[in-house]
């Protein structure tokens, strides 16, 4: 087992500059992939974490090392996300009417869908990719930041900078707006 | 509780592992006897583990070096290649220096006479300066008889050859331990 991100800091701080590459070797795939989900653009996105990893070593100072640095990463990279997002006006975060805001307790008939087979196959696993990109910002982050970066919720609020209960709202939101447009795609090829 | 469904949130709750035990006993309890329920608690399984499994996208192996570079924060090279990256710029000089004095040769513009004269007038020049040049003078004539024989009479294209081959590798090595070291 390999340093700890804080002890490959203190090494940094100590003068040892070039131990930023094991850092950078560690968190890049995974913020990369947050970056991706974010701006929906691989260059675009590669650009971001670059400028993330560059904005983190030169503040590195202001790490305190309370938080892991993965989630003072995600932050920084989160914020360049947003600020890119904002600036060209990407698509709107608007819900589309017919597909749906998903309510608690909406009654999908879920027993004829049999949507727990199916999910065995690649071509569901890709339709859940699918959904996930297209589901508004504020459900797709907190999703990917949970599955995928494997964050608590106590992580995300400090990524997104938001109240513990709007994460666990807008996870679990999500969760069911993603749940029911899968099942729609389903009831969809099986008509 | 089997009259009501589950609320998808405590189903969710359930997936999540978020529920004590007594309620999560209680919500067994009712998925054993709703069909409905237990399909939606499948559904939210499937979805939880189908999330879990969301393909990483990955980034090239450039990135670090180029995030380094950028940050202008530059490799340690030990010693040792330190040591090979110098010796092939050597080499390559001398190999220069030599086919530049083969061609001088072989056009007759200067001859083998007109460097030791050379070296000569330079000695009687003047004192400490001279003799310190005489001296590096004699160590890279040397030199260059040693490694390059053909520019003083006795030499062959083989070794003109091996040098370049030899300062190529080097070179080559150079770059592959410099991007092995940036990485």
């Amino acid at each position: 087992m390999g340093a700890t991100d804080n002890e490959i800091i203190e090494r940094i701080r100590a003068g040892d500059s070039r131990k930023y590459a094991l850092l950078v070797n560690r968190h890049k795939d995974k913020a990369f992939t947050l970056a991706v989900r974010l701006v929906g653009d691989r260059r675009e996105a590669e650009e971001v974490v670059q400028d993330g990893f560059m904005r983190a070593y030169r503040n590195l100072e202001q790490f305190r090392g309370d938080a892991k640095f993965s989630t003072w990463l995600y932050r920084i990279v989160y914020n360049l996300c947003m600020t890119k997002v904002s600036r060209r006006r990407w698509q709107p975060e608007i819900v589309d009417v017919h597909r749906g805001e998903m309510h608690d307790n909406v009654f999908v008939d879920e027993e004829e869908i049999g949507f727990d087979e199916r999910l065995e196959n690649e071509e569901l696993k890709q339709i859940v990719v699918d959904e996930v990109n297209l589901l508004p910002e504020k459900y797709r982050t907190p999703i990917t930041l949970f599955y995928l970066q494997e964050m608590s919720y106590e992580e995300i609020t400090e990524v997104m900078n938001l109240p513990l209960g709007t994460v666990k709202t807008n996870l679990f939101r999500g969760r069911n707006l993603l749940r029911e447009r899968v099942l729609v795609r389903l009831k969809g090829e099986i008509v | 509780m089997t009259n009501e469904h589950l609320s998808n949130e405590q189903l969710q709750l359930l997936v999540d592992d978020e529920l004590s035990v007594s309620e999560a006993a209680a919500v067994k309890e009712h998925l054993r006897l709703c069909r409905r329920c237990n399909a939606v608690y499948g559904s939210l399984s499937k979805l939880d583990s189908a999330l879990l499994n969301l393909p990483m996208e990955h980034l090239g192996s450039d990135f670090t070096r180029n995030v380094l570079t950028k940050l202008h924060i530059v490799p340690k090279i030990p010693f040792l290649f330190r040591v090979v990256e110098n010796l092939a710029y050597v080499f390559g000089l001398m190999m220069v220096l030599g086919v530049m004095l083969a061609a001088f040769v072989f056009t007759g513009v200067i001859s083998s006479e007109q460097i030791s004269q050379t070296k000569s007038s330079v000695g009687e020049t003047s004192g400490m300066i001279a003799d310190t040049m005489n001296s590096i003078f004699d160590a890279l004539t040397v030199s260059l008889q040693s490694y390059l024989p053909f520019v003083f009479g006795g030499g062959s294209l083989k070794i003109a050859v091996t040098g370049t081959f030899v300062v190529g590798m080097l070179a080559l090595l150079d770059r592959f331990l410099k991007r092995r070291l940036l990485r």
